[in-house]
């Protein structure tokens, strides 16, 4: 198939001293720079031994029988080469071989346009593992991250947390969270293309990792492929122009390796209105080799983004305003101007040292240091009615619930043609409050977390003999957090009061009691201030077993995590539990797994993966009201997962297939939300925060994956998960608010203990079951087309747990609400699944070499048919009890509805690229 | 290595171009025609009252195209009101509505207005100068007959007497804002003297205290789930004349405790509720300086001289009191004696219900009191009513009165601050006038009261007189 002329130089073909062992060796390098090229895949042709070439470029495969071979040299983005080699006891050594540039390499590109467009998604709450996956080479995991991860699709059911990002060995996960920030290398494809994927429980030398996996970015400059690379992009999903322009000199004969990556991504809206997206990206990184055992390597990665946010809305809303419509955006200055904008500017240090002790062992120890802001822009209106234009007084539904037709009517004419953020009304309100001597109705500010994290690590790696491999790491991070409100723009008023108006008393309005009724301006902290301390260790140890028929192996981990907050502010409801440091919360954790691979031959195999570990509860789900107190989460416990998986996979020349049976269960979990409730307690409504603990998870499923070369050109694909992920437990329930001594709230602010009623509900982790089938067709000629036909079922929105508790049919005074029937509550209660749908992906591509420049052309079409599908929702906590809920559910329009997020409709991707 | 250089050349042209290219997210300039549409729509509506499309019409005018009680009337003609805002809902005590005088000085009417609008005060700041294009609106009543006339944006689907209101639809539709903020000076009025055509102006009143009792106590009782009323209290020389303050408990300020010192209140007039009485609302306590001394008051047995006193215990029939005079100047209804069912005790009562007159007027005139024995002599009395919508009573002094009917009408009768029952009281309870003084007045004075049906005799209500005395010393 491959026309281009395959050289191979054997520079060097001589015969070792030793004749008692078969061996093949070789250095694999880039045709056009001749640097060594590292973990290419050496494979035979029916057989299973496989090797990977180390730094240098170097392989050696040992212990060969007698006989003829076809070896195979296998490395992405280059074009494969077959050896045929005759081995009668000696060493057989391949010299240099030159690997050659695959100009079909735009598959590797359509890779980077779903995760760069998908990964960041977090501006609408989804919980992305496609970034996670993207350098996999399952058929299975490819298909979930390239077709099903617009759908929130998510591996196993499990959020993104447990699956770990690690940037040359440095986890990246955020602690305060557990998940990826994405856009901290966003606009970065071209220089982050060095991944090595471990899915789920399987071993990577790098990290124990989550139960969905680890992936490793490897930037070191020499390792980076030499040559420049510019792409344009365009698309109609997010952003709508990139550009990237990459350039890698590969290393020096001094030992010198630069690596120098741009990009710009910019839109005004992608799919949906006003979603505006702002970003660029700087890399750098810089290698010096300095001797043969040692070389230091510096990464800098400033990668500053802005987007907008997308609202999720009520089917009300959808219905007047369609799928594309978004609450946050509204007309100033000719201009869409989006008021929740995530601001993202965190750029990361890192200095690498690399140390090959031995021929076998290797100890690579970075330091990194991350420092900046994530902002996330809101309006607040302390003096201002609320700005929203879903603000549920002014939708239909409202008017209809109270029979009032004409108020509903001009609701509705006034929704559907205006229906967007006032700025004007905003600015004139401020305008007036400013005329008039008094502060500010409106403000526009950001909710803050400016992290500055330090992370040391050492990772050892030793190959004990041919059979045993140990890995080994040490690592230590620090996390100082600060987290604030601040003031971005007094939107033409002249001053902000900083109290919280749904407080009763004067004293209690006051945000911080050292500094009563304050009045800030842009750059002002007010609201809330605190400090996030958190300090960790972490210790791994793996051993690693590979011999003929079996390879396994077990690694084990410790960790050590203490968090702290600090108050900065002296809150007027928690006088008392809000300034100073809270206790700390200590966590001691591990965590230990096996695994191993039978060969029952060389096409057949058996995988098998057990795991079982505890993880701290996040800062997020410690502390259960950070903003405004001290308070820790009562009887916090870290989660115990166990996790295992088996698998059968089957490689012959024409199908690749594997088919995997997985069990996971979570226990301890801790869920903090926050909302406002109504009928909290009777019919006393109040802002709360809703603890929810002990929460067990089940998830247990099949994931399959097959690939067919049905012909030289045609490859047919399927991939399908079939997964049930619910509740396995009625897990306890409080909640905590402002409100004291009121309804259930006691002296602190404490409600009493409920248990919320959840065994048996279902998880909203995206589609249950998905499928996948497709086909793609590579010319010989250099282009190709795919196309695949996606189903999707069984997706639930997320429950509210305290309308699954007693408070549900409770009246204040503790006794069931008369009218109280059971079969009603059985049916407003029921967990809501959504509609079964089905999406069509395009995709297809060419390529040209023109005078030594690649030339590829490619283009993605999403949803082809324009399907219309609810991706992800949840109900609002807002209806808390029976008789609230049933009034709303009655209603023919519910005006506290679930609340959705649709898929986009019909998008396209079209890049180009040139390299040389 | 010479390709290298026009790529990279290239490259960075390419990359500028981008990098310049920026997506303004983040421009948060004052909008340039911040307010100019309106101005614009103003100025079209001022040339229209020029030209005489649209009337100007005044508060007091627009109030009396309503009656309270009735059936809202429906704006069908061109007209415009203009007014002054003078309340502000910034610190919650206005709920959805606010209220506009006819003048930032010396107001004589006023008049509400709700709104489908929170945070009023941001859009129609005190003191702003709003134009109002009425037709298309309705004047009328929140809860009918509570006497409290309101521009509405439509009648109440459940009750055809009562307006709700505007739309934030029809605010768009109907007001205009001009650019004009005031500074509204109070009307300074008297607790007794404050009526019903106070109704929906500023007043500030000087000298009040809130009474002992209430020391310590907030604005709002905690107990209460809507409004509260606190008495607050002017000393008159003899006795205290008395108001309510009526608050939210919404009101930011709610908690906050009274003052317990003396001094200026400025509060918006209106009524509770019901519309029983007569009630000031607070824009905010800063309109509350009340730290200085509370004022002190004589108490009626300080005056040992009485020179009128008469409870009608011994009348019946029509009110026959010696030198006394009992004159129907219009209808055939007179001044009569009954037997106050709750307190059994007789009283003098005037009603021109049922009369069939097309017009009431009756006077109830004392004999001639003599001012000049005493240095310092105050009127005082106490009425209560009967569905008194519609009719009016008034206490009248005159010194040169000649004492014969037909020199009634000639004579100078001035109207005396005295406070008399509300309409919408309840009817069983008795309003005393507090003290009135007549320390002014010199020679031989009559005091009248004076009772007035306006025709309407299915709205015309009943008065009820008793225990008038004059004391002095």
């Amino acid at each position: 198939m491959n026309k281009t002329i395959v050289i191979i130089v054997v520079s060097l073909l001589c015969y070792a001293t030793n004749y008692s062992q078969n061996t093949i060796t070789g250095i694999v390098k880039d045709s056009n720079f001749e640097n060594p090229l590292l973990n290419v895949t050496i494979s035979f042709k029916n057989k299973i031994n496989t090797s990977k070439t180390n730094i240098d470029g170097v392989f050696k495969i040992e212990n060969l029988a007698n006989g003829k071979y076809l070896l195979q040299i296998k490395f992405t983005g280059f074009e494969s080469q077959n050896f045929p080699v005759e081995l009668i006891g000696n060493t057989v050594d391949l010299g240099t071989i030159l690997l050659y540039k695959d100009i079909t390499e735009v598959l590797d590109l359509s890779v980077i346009t779903i995760t760069d467009d998908e990964l960041s998604n977090d501006t609408s709450a989804a919980d992305n593992i496609s970034g996670l996956l993207q350098a996999s080479k399952d058929i299975f995991l490819r298909t979930a991250a390239f077709e099903f991860s617009s759908s929130f699709f998510r591996i196993k059911g499990l959020d993104s947390g447990n699956g770990k990002v690690l940037i040359n060995g440095i986890e990246m996960n955020k602690v305060y969270d557990g998940r990826a920030q994405w856009s901290n290398w966003g606009g970065l494809n071209d220089v982050l293309r060095n991944q090595e994927f471990s899915n789920g429980l399987a071993p990577s030398n790098f990290t124990f990792g989550g139960i969905l996996g680890s992936t490793n970015m490897n930037t070191r400059a020499s390792l980076q492929r030499p040559g420049t690379r510019i792409t344009y992009s365009s698309s109609n999903r997010s952003y709508v122009h990139r550009v990237m322009a990459t350039h890698s000199t590969g290393a020096s004969k001094k030992g010198w390796a630069f690596t120098f990556s741009g990009s710009k991504r910019v839109g005004k809206e992608g799919f949906n209105e006003g979603t505006s997206y702002n970003a660029y990206s700087v890399f750098t990184s810089v290698e010096k080799k300095l001797n043969t055992k040692h070389s230091i390597n510096f990464t800098g990665i400033f990668t500053p983004n802005r987007r907008g946010k997308s609202s999720p809305n009520t089917q009300e809303v959808f219905d007047l305003k369609g799928i594309k419509y978004n609450e946050y955006w509204g007309n100033l200055n000719n201009k869409k101007l989006n008021s929740r904008i995530k601001e993202v500017v965190e750029p990361i240090l890192m200095l690498s040292h690399y140390w090959s002790i031995s021929k076998r062992s290797t100890l690579q120890t970075n330091a990194s240091y991350q420092f900046g802001k994530i902002g996330n822009s809101r309006l607040d209106f302390n003096g201002g009615s609320n700005p929203s234009p879903t603000y549920y007084q002014t939708l239909p539904s409202y008017f209809l619930r109270n029979n009032n037709l004409s108020g509903a009517y001009t609701a509705q004419e006034k929704f559907v043609n205006k229906g967007q953020l006032d700025w004007v009304r905003i600015f004139d309100a401020n305008n007036t409050t400013a005329n008039s001597g008094l502060n500010n109705a409106y403000v526009l500010y950001e909710d803050r977390n400016d992290d500055k994290q330090i992370t040391i690590n050492s990772i050892y790696n030793s190959e004990i003999n041919k059979n045993i491999t140990i890995n080994a790491k040490l690592e230590y991070k620090r996390l100082r957090s600060q987290n604030f409100a601040e003031v971005i723009d007094l939107l033409g008023g002249e001053s902000y009061l900083d109290i919280n108006n749904f407080a009763d008393t004067e004293a209690q309005m006051q945000n911080d009691l050292l500094n009563t009724n304050r009045v800030v301006g842009a750059g002002d902290r007010f609201k809330y201030n605190f400090n996030l301390n958190s300090d960790l260790l972490n210790a791994f140890l793996q051993a690693q077993f590979k011999y003929n028929k079996i390879d396994f192996y077990a690694a084990a981990n410790v960790s050590q995590i203490q968090n702290q907050r600090e108050g900065l502010y002296k809150n007027g409801r928690f006088e008392n539990t809000s300034l100073g440091a809270s206790e700390v919360v200590s966590f001691t954790n591990y965590g230990v797994k096996a695994g191993g691979t039978y060969k029952i031959n060389g096409r057949n195999l058996i995988d098998v993966n057990v795991g079982y570990l505890t993880q701290a509860p996040t800062i997020r789900n410690s502390f259960s009201n950070s903003r405004e107190n001290n308070n820790i989460v009562e009887d916090l416990q870290s989660e115990k997962i166990l996790s295992a998986d088996l698998s059968y996979i089957r490689r012959s020349p024409v199908i690749t297939s594997r088919v995997t049976a997985y069990y996971t269960s979570i226990k301890d979990a801790t869920e903090i939300s926050f909302y406002f409730g109504d009928g909290i307690g009777g019919d006393n409504t109040a802002f709360v925060q809703e603890i929810l603990s002990g929460i067990k998870k089940q998830q247990i499923g099949l994931e399959l994956g097959l690939e067919a070369q049905v012909t030289a050109t045609i490859k047919l694909k399927g991939a399908a998960s079939i997964g049930r992920f619910t509740y396995a437990n009625n897990p306890d329930l409080y909640l905590t608010s402002d409100v004291t001594n009121e309804g259930i709230f006691d002296e602190n602010g404490r409600s009493g203990n409920y248990t919320s009623n959840l065994k048996n509900y279902k998880i909203s982790a995206g589609p249950h079951s998905a499928y996948s089938v497709g086909f793609e067709y590579r010319d010989p000629d250099y282009w190709w087309v795919g196309a695949t036909m996606n189903f999707f079922s069984n997706t639930y929105v997320d429950i509210a747990p305290l309308t699954r508790s007693s408070n549900f049919y409770t009246d204040l005074d503790g006794l069931t609400f008369p009218n109280y029937n059971l079969e009603i509550a059985r049916k407003l209660l029921q967990q809501e699944k959504f509609d079964s749908y089905k999406v069509v992906n395009l995709v297809g591509g060419k390529s040209w070499k023109i005078e030594g420049y690649y030339i590829s052309v490619f283009a993605t079409v999403n949803n082809l048919l324009n399907t219309a599908y609810k991706s992800g929702g949840f109900e609002q906590g807002r209806n808390a009890n029976y008789n609230e809920l049933r009034a709303d559910k009655s209603l023919e329009k519910p005006v506290f509805g679930n609340k959705y997020w649709y898929g986009r409709g019909t998008t396209y991707f079209i890049n180009l690229g040139v390299s040389f | 290595m010479k390709r290298n250089k026009k790529i990279i050349l290239v490259l960075i042209l390419v990359i500028s171009v981008f990098f310049t290219a920026c997506v303004e997210d983040n421009d948060f300039t004052v909008p340039e025609n911040l307010g100019v549409e309106e101005n614009e729509k103003l100025a079209a509506i001022l040339d229209s009252i020029q030209n005489n499309q649209l009337e100007l019409k005044s508060i007091k005018d627009l109030k009396k195209l309503y009656n309270s009680g009735t059936t809202p009337t429906k704006i069908v003609s061109n007209i415009i009101v203009k007014g002054y805002v003078i309340s502000s809902d910034a610190k919650g005590n206005y709920f959805r509505e606010f209220y506009m005088q006819d003048a930032p000085e010396n107001p004589t009417a006023g008049i509400k207005i709700t709104i489908n609008l929170n945070n009023s005060y941001n859009k129609f700041n005190y003191g702003r100068e709003v134009y109002i294009r009425l037709k298309g609106l309705y004047i009328g009543e929140i809860n009918s007959g509570d006497g409290v006339i309101t521009i509405g944006g439509k009648v109440s689907a459940t009750d055809e007497k009562e307006i709700q209101n505007v739309s934030s639809k029809q605010i768009d539709a109907h007001f205009y804002r001009s650019e004009k903020t005031e500074i509204i000076v109070p009307k300074l009025v008297s607790l007794a003297g404050l009526n019903a055509s106070d109704i929906g102006t500023f007043i500030t009143v000087t000298n009040v205290l809130f009474p002992a009792n209430l020391s310590g106590k907030a604005y709002v009782d905690p107990t209460e789930d809507f409004d509260t009323q606190r008495k607050i209290q002017t000393c008159q020389t003899v006795g205290y004349a008395d108001l309510l303050v009526e608050t939210s408990s919404f009101a930011s300020f709610a908690n906050e405790a009274l003052p317990v010192g003396g001094g200026t209140i400025n509060a918006v007039v209106s009524k509770d509720y019901n519309g029983s009485f007569l009630v000031l609302v607070l824009n905010s306590t800063e309109d509350v300086v009340m730290s200085g001394d509370r004022c002190t008051t004589q108490t009626e047995t300080d005056f040992k001289t009485i020179l009128l006193e008469e409870n009608f215990d011994t009348s019946s029939g029509e009110i026959k009191v010696a030198d006394w005079l009992n004159y129907r100047q219009e209808g055939t209804k007179s001044w009569r004696s009954y037997t106050d069912t709750y307190s059994q005790s007789k009283a003098a009562r005037i009603g021109s219900t049922n009369s069939g007159d097309a017009s009431t007027i009756t006077w109830l005139i004392t004999k001639g009191i003599n001012l000049d024995a005493t240095t310092e002599e105050f009127l005082s009395f106490e009425t209560s009513n009967s569905f008194a919508n519609g009719s009016n009573l008034e206490v009248l002094i005159s010194t040169d009165w000649n004492g014969v009917e037909a020199g009634v009408i000639s004579a100078t009768w001035s109207v005396l601050p005295a406070k008399i029952v509300a309409d919408g009281e309840g009817f069983k309870n008795w309003i005393h006038s507090t003290y009135v003084n007549l320390s002014n007045y010199s020679g031989t004075a009559f005091i009248a009261f004076k009772y007035t049906g306006n025709g309407n005799v299915g709205l015309d209500g009943t008065y009820e007189l008793d225990n008038i005395t004059i004391i002095a010393k």
